[in-house]
This record gives structure tokens, C-alpha cells and sequence, in this order.
């Protein structure tokens, strides 16, 4: 067991599935020769050849159209784009297509194809390159969603989303590619998607969140606790399917609930969070369900994107807030 | 050294009354010799030691009350570990820097370690106790300071609704000003009163009754028996054998195989799930010199009548003799309760958690119409309770029917 970064745990995963299935071809824009822009693919052409790992033209579009032609065809394409900003010319394939294919052939054809790019703010970037539009892919019947916030879980959820027989789209947050390290076992592992974590258990409230917010909650949660509030940590780690049973349970014992996002506010993944809280458990709730979430604006540029960000501040004021109801 | 807490011995129990102690400073004691005797709820239990080592302190006086919790003895255990707290530094993994590669942007690059998982996913539900309420219904507990928690809610599930609230905070204001006209009364007539402090064991009656009587909603259901067919069984069963029957065994077989056919008899309630034991544990309330005890008679399905009535005998005989473990009053999933000679039917208060409590009255003999004929029989008045949150009065009714169906034909329970 070595201890790895969220990039090298992803490395690590992709090196260890290409070795073991032959079917696995990865390619994106820089994503072959130059190992990704971040360097998520590093070494994998050297060591798999040209074949299996190869730079892509710029065109989201015809990446994700060939990988659905490639998927339903027998292999495992797992592509890359560049920034989650630069997806949209391949959204018209991936939701329209690649989501529908199961649907549309009832169940004749399958598309096991994983589309990962990172994403979200935090690294001083242009609003492409910083932008969370997890509740726009969540919203496709047909896709699967994932957003690891740790080097474990991103090498579980990556192999699972691999083994997976549908589209997965795999988020990375990527201001936390390198911030820290963990102990990550070196065999093959899988991380159910689908299945959130409960990162610390409490009984006053419990706060939800995924990728990159969970350090900021965490560093939160550390000093509510000193302040003697006992906060249940909840990383949900798959945004669809989301796992509503541990939603449920959690806000049943705490009575309080609050979702984390650094996503824009209206029509998010944090609403529907707060649906299925007043679904499951409206009667146990002891204050109204509630998002922290990045403004309705385009996320600002460098100078401005600290005022949008949510940080260890704000979530401990947003639970106070709640506790004190 | 080893600080031993007194820790809870059995269901629930908070703290207990030290009427022994038997050993003192200095003295050496070995893992599991008998430190001192507590009397808790409903029991004498000898606590042993969990440590080997020399006394070192006693933080008790015999008679003194003792909570969960305090550390009542110390034992020096050659241990100086426990006194010491372990520092133990987090590990940090000195790993190469590297570069957070990208065109755009800066990525944050560190070798902070965090903790890893365990592959294990935890399966355990954790449900605290909370009450149901609509939110306006909370708003209004909120606004009369009222703690929700403390009402008992007539929605479905136990929901607490506003009118809850509303009577919750009525009856209250009623309460305090009844209380303060009788507390001025008394203290006017108070100079001959005597004032003397309950037992332990009053006050778990006490504590338990109240519990029952506020969270389950009771509903009783009384009915006759003819035990005619009975009585001239136990006296024939009774010359055979040579063992002196009373009609508690019998009665107590009838529950049990009432209960194999209505399971739900046997539940508790978690939250809103009924949760049916597997097990069939009668507790028979037992009167004795210091009060109401309900001692347990475990797992009936292979125990034959004259085996209960062995088991019980000596369950009876401990309880007067307050020789029973924590063991014999614990674990009960439906309770017999047994007025005796002294009354004739009554309401039994349910053991909580349990759901149902069969209360079985005096014996007598009574005139009743048989086949259009007034006869002279044996009957016995009998007085089920049952928690109305799950059982309805019909399944009161059937359940008492499967009991009855036994009691006046005895032959089945010897064949069962």
C-alpha cells in the first residue's frame, strides 16, 4: 500500500485496468504523448502503445461519438476531455446518444464507455476550466455520475465505473488532484457506485457533500465538534444514482440536513438533495433542509473567485445557523 | 492504576445503592472476585473486580448510591499505561514534490497525508429517538416552549400534531395550577405528615409504570374462562405426579402457544418497525415483601407444563428470597401478570417495551348458562392490555380467543 494523490491513484487505476483488459483504449486532446494535461495518463502510451493510448484532434464532439461506436462495439473506450468546460460540443453525443442507447434498443446494446474530466473552481482559471455542471449530466436518464473527493475512492470508483455496462461520467475534481495523500491499496479494488460514504458519524445534523467541498467541510466539521456540535459527514460520491438510503437514515437521527456544493444555486443537485430529504424524512426534520452553493453567476475569474467559492467559514456559519433554528 | 467505573449492569440502569462492600485499601483482589453488592432496580448484584492488583481506593460508603459512570474503586494493576495518556504523532510520508502539471490554473500540490478507509462498507442503521411532528407543529412547541419530545403524538406513527401541542400545553397549565392549590393545602395541614423516601425498587415502579403509561396507548380487554375442564385436570395431574400444580403453568402454555399463533404479541416497536422476537420469554410478575418484581421464565417452546411449573417455583422462591440475577429479570418479550386472590380483573400496566400484558384475576366459582342451562363453573376473569399503536381491540380479541380455546379444553396444552 503506497501512499498516492488523487492523480496518481487515478494513474494507477487506468494502468492496472489497461493491463488486465485488453479492450481498454484511452484517448482525449494532449490525453497520449503528453500523458493529459494534468498528467492523469502519464506513461500509459509508453507502456501500452499508440494504439491504446493516443492523442485525439480537438473535437469533444467526435471523441465521445467514436467512443459510443467503439463501446457498443465490444471495447472499453474511456475518453478524456480536456476541461469539463470544452464537453458541451460532445453533450449533443453524450445525452442524446450515448445516454439513450440501452433505452432506445431496449436493452440490445449497452455503451460501457467512462467520459472523465476534471472540473470545478478553486485553481484561479477561466470560467471553462472552473465551472460544476454535475446537475446538467445528473439530469440525463441513462448516465452515471461520479465525483470522487479522495485518492481511495477515486481508484475504486474509476475501476468500478470501468466495469460498469452504461455511460459513466467520471468528474475530477481537479484543485484537489494533488492537495494531499492517502494510503491506497495496491491491488484492484472497487468502489460501488451509487453508494455514498459516511465520513464521520454525528447527531445534531447532517451535511452533505462531494469532491472538493468535502476537505472544506471537513475542516469545518473539525471545529463545530470543538464547539460541541456533532456533525454527520456524508460524502456522496455518486451524484446519480444518488444513494437516497443513506440520505434518509442520516437526516432520520440528526434531524437537521444541509447540502454543500460549489455549483451554482438554482436547479442543482443540492435541490434535489433537499427533495428527497422532505420526501423521506419530513417529519423528522427539525429546521428546513438547506444548500450552501456557489451564486447564480458564472463562476468570476481569478480576482473574483474567492467571494464565489464556499469555504470552511461559510459552512460553519450555514450550520450554526441551522442548529440555533 | 485501573479507575473502575461503574458501568450498567443490566437494561438501562443508571446508578444503584452499595449494601456491601468486601474488601478494603490495601487488600489484593484478583479478576473476578466480588468487589462490592449493589442493589439496583430490581436485583442485588455482586460486581466483580475486572482487574487484578491492590485496592488502592475506595470511593464508596456502604448505603451510599453509586451512578454509571463514577469510578468506585481504583486498583493498582502494575499498570502504569493507564494513567499516561499516549501520544501517538501522525505519521507524515515524506514523498517527492511534485509539480501539479496543467496549462491553465494552479493546481494546489501536497503530501499532507490523509486517513485512509477501510474496504469495509459499515452496514450499521443507527435511528436516534426523535419524535414525529409536522413543522408547524414544532413551530408551536417552539413558541409555547413546550419539549416536543415529551409529547405523545395521536398522528399516525405517533406523529405529534398541533392539537397535540394545544392539550400538551393545556393540561399543563391545568397541572400547575392544581399543583400549586394542593402543594399550599398540604403545606398548611403538613406538621403530622410523614415524609419517608422510596426504595430502590419503588422507584423503578415508579420510573417504568410512567414510561408505559406516557408512550404506550393502552387498551384493555377483559373476558371470562371457564376453566371447569382445568380444574379437575390439575387435580388429577397433581395426585398423579405428586407435584402440587397451581393454574399458572397451564395459563402460561396457552400464552405460548397463543403467541406461536399471533407472533405480534411478542414484538417490540424501533422507531416505525415492529420488530417480532424470535424467542418467547414470559416475565410473571411475582409480589413479594419488597415489592412488585417480574421474573423471567426463558424460551418456552420445549419446556412441558410440569417443566414450567418447576422453573417457575424456583423463580418465585429467589424472587422472595431477592436471590435473583439480573439475568432472571431481564430479556422478557410478554409478561403474565397475576392479581390473585386479591382482585378480581384489573387494567396491567405493559412491561415496556413489550406490547401486550395479560393480567389474570381471582378464581370463581360463578353461575353461567350452558346449553340453555344455569350451571356452576369455575371461571376465570382474565384482562389483556395492548398497545393500541399496533394492536387493534379484534386482535386483542382473537388472541385471548386462542388462549381461551386452550384453557377450557387443557388436553390440547398437554398434547402441544
Amino acid at each position: 500500500m503506497g501512499a498516492l494523490n488523487n492523480i496518481e491513484a487515478l494513474n494507477q487505476a487506468l494502468d492496472q485496468m489497461m493491463e488486465k483488459d485488453e479492450k481498454i483504449v484511452i484517448y482525449g486532446e494532449d490525453a497520449g504523448f503528453e500523458g493529459g494535461v494534468f498528467r492523469a495518463t502519464k506513461g500509459l502510451q509508453a507502456k501500452y502503445g499508440k494504439d491504446r493510448c493516443f492523442d485525439s484532434p480537438l473535437t469533444e464532439a467526435a471523441i465521445i461519438g467514436t467512443g459510443i461506436g467503439m463501446a457498443i462495439n465490444g471495447m472499453k473506450p474511456v475518453l478524456e476531455i480536456q476541461f469539463q468546460g470544452f464537453l458541451f460540443p460532445g453533450l449533443n453525443q453524450l445525452l442524446v446518444h450515448g445516454a439513450r442507447f440501452r433505452n432506445r434498443s431496449r436493452g440490445r446494446f449497452t455503451v460501457p464507455m467512462v467520459v472523465r474530466m476534471p472540473y470545478g473552481g478553486g485553481i484561479r482559471a477561466l470560467e471553462h476550466h472552473s465551472e460544476s455542471i454535475e446537475a446538467i449530466l445528473a439530469h440525463t436518464p441513462g448516465l452515471k455520475v461520479v465525483i470522487p473527493s479522495n485518492p481511495y475512492d477515486t481508484k475504486g470508483l474509476m475501476i468500478s465505473a470501468i466495469k460498469d455496462p452504461d455511460p459513466v461520467v467520471f468528474l475530477e475534481p481537479k484543485r484537489i488532484y494533488r492537495a494531499f495523500k492517502q494510503e491506497v491499496p495496491e491491488e484492484l479494488y472497487e468502489v460501488p457506485i451509487g453508494k455514498a460514504r459516511i465520513l464521520k458519524e454525528g447527531n445534531d445534523i447532517t451535511v452533505v457533500g462531494w469532491g472538493a467541498m468535502i476537505p472544506e467541510i471537513q475542516s469545518a466539521v473539525k471545529d463545530l465538534e470543538e464547539e460541541g456540535i456533532s456533525v454527520e459527514l456524508i460524502d456522496l460520491r455518486t451524484i446519480s444514482p444518488i444513494d437516497k438510503e443513506a440520505i434518509e437514515n442520516s437526516v432520520k437521527k440528526t434531524g437537521r440536513f444541509l447540502v454543500v456544493h460549489e455549483a451554482v444555486k438554482s436547479f442543482g443537485v443540492g435541490a434535489e438533495l433537499i427533495s428527497i430529504v422532505n420526501e423521506k424524512a419530513f417529519l423528522h426534520l427539525e429546521c428546513p433542509p438547506t444548500r450552501l452553493t456557489g451564486y447564480d453567476i458564472t463562476i468570476p475569474l481569478a480576482k473574483g473567485e474567492g467571494y464565489f467559492m464556499i469555504n470552511p467559514e461559510k459552512i460553519k456559519s450555514k450550520v450554526k445557523e441551522l442548529i440555533n433554528y | 492504576m485501573f479507575e473502575f467505573k461503574f458501568a450498567d449492569i443490566g437494561e438501562g440502569i443508571h446508578q444503584g445503592k452499595v449494601i456491601d462492600c468486601f474488601f478494603k485499601i490495601g487488600d489484593a483482589v484478583e479478576e473476578g472476585d466480588s468487589l462490592f453488592l449493589v442493589e439496583t432496580d430490581k436485583v442485588n448484584a455482586e460486581i466483580p473486580s475486572p482487574a487484578n492488583g491492590i485496592i488502592t481506593a475506595i470511593n464508596f460508603e456502604v448505603n451510599d448510591i453509586i451512578n454509571v459512570g463514577d469510578v468506585v474503586v481504583v486498583i493498582d494493576d502494575n499498570n502504569s499505561a493507564n494513567l499516561i495518556e499516549t501520544v501517538i504523532e501522525e505519521k507524515k510520508e515524506e514523498a517527492e514534490e511534485e509539480k501539479g502539471a496543467s496549462v491553465v490554473g494552479e493546481v494546489t500540490v501536497s503530501n499532507e497525508l490523509i486517513p485512509s478507509f477501510s474496504t469495509k462498507e459499515k452496514k450499521e442503521k443507527i435511528i436516534r429517538k426523535k419524535s414525529l411532528a409536522t413543522p408547524v407543529a414544532r413551530r408551536m412547541a417552539k413558541d409555547l416552549k413546550i419539549d416536543i419530545n415529551e409529547v405523545r403524538g395521536s398522528g399516525l406513527n405517533g406523529r405529534v400534531m398541533k392539537d397535540d401541542i394545544q392539550n400538551f400545553h393545556n393540561l399543563n397549565n391545568k397541572t400547575e395550577e392544581v399543583k400549586a392549590e394542593i402543594t399550599k393545602s398540604i403545606a398548611s395541614e403538613s406538621c403530622d405528615n410523614i415524609r419517608e423516601e422510596m426504595s430502590e425498587v419503588r422507584k423503578a415502579i415508579f420510573k417504568a409504570t410512567s414510561i408505559s403509561k406516557k408512550e404506550i396507548p393502552h387498551t384493555t380487554l377483559f373476558d371470562d374462562i371457564d376453566l371447569e375442564k382445568l380444574v379437575k385436570l390439575k387435580e388429577e395431574l397433581s395426585e398423579e405426579t405428586g407435584i402440587k400444580l397451581t393454574y399458572m403453568p397451564f395459563i402460561m402454555k396457552a400464552v405460548y402457544l397463543g403467541i406461536k399463533k399471533y407472533p405480534i404479541f411478542n414484538s417490540t416497536i424501533d422507531g416505525e418497525e415492529i420488530v417480532y422476537k424470535k424467542q418467547v420469554n414470559l416475565g410473571v410478575a411475582v409480589d413479594t415483601d419488597y415489592g412488585l418484581v417480574v421474573p423471567v421464565l426463558k424460551d418456552l417452546s420445549t419446556l412441558s407444563i410440569i417443566e414450567i411449573s418447576e422453573k417457575l417455583k424456583d423463580l418465585g422462591d429467589r424472587a422472595k428470597n431477592k436471590k435473583l440475577s439480573m439475568k432472571d429479570i431481564t430479556g422478557g418479550t410478554f409478561t403474565v401478570s397475576n392479581f390473585g386472590k386479591f382482585a378480581r380483573a384489573g387494567t396491567p400496566i405493559i412491561k415496556h417495551p413489550e406490547v401486550a400484558i395479560l393480567g389474570v384475576g381471582r378464581i370463581n366459582k360463578q353461575a353461567v348458562i350452558v346449553d340453555s342451562e344455569i350451571q356452576i363453573r369455575s371461571i376465570l376473569p382474565i384482562s389483556l392490555s395492548v398497545d393500541h399503536r399496533i394492536i387493534d381491540g379484534a386482535d386483542g380479541g382473537r388472541f385471548s380467543e386462542e388462549i381461551r380455546s386452550y384453557l377450557e379444553n387443557p388436553k390440547l396444552l398437554l398434547l402441544s
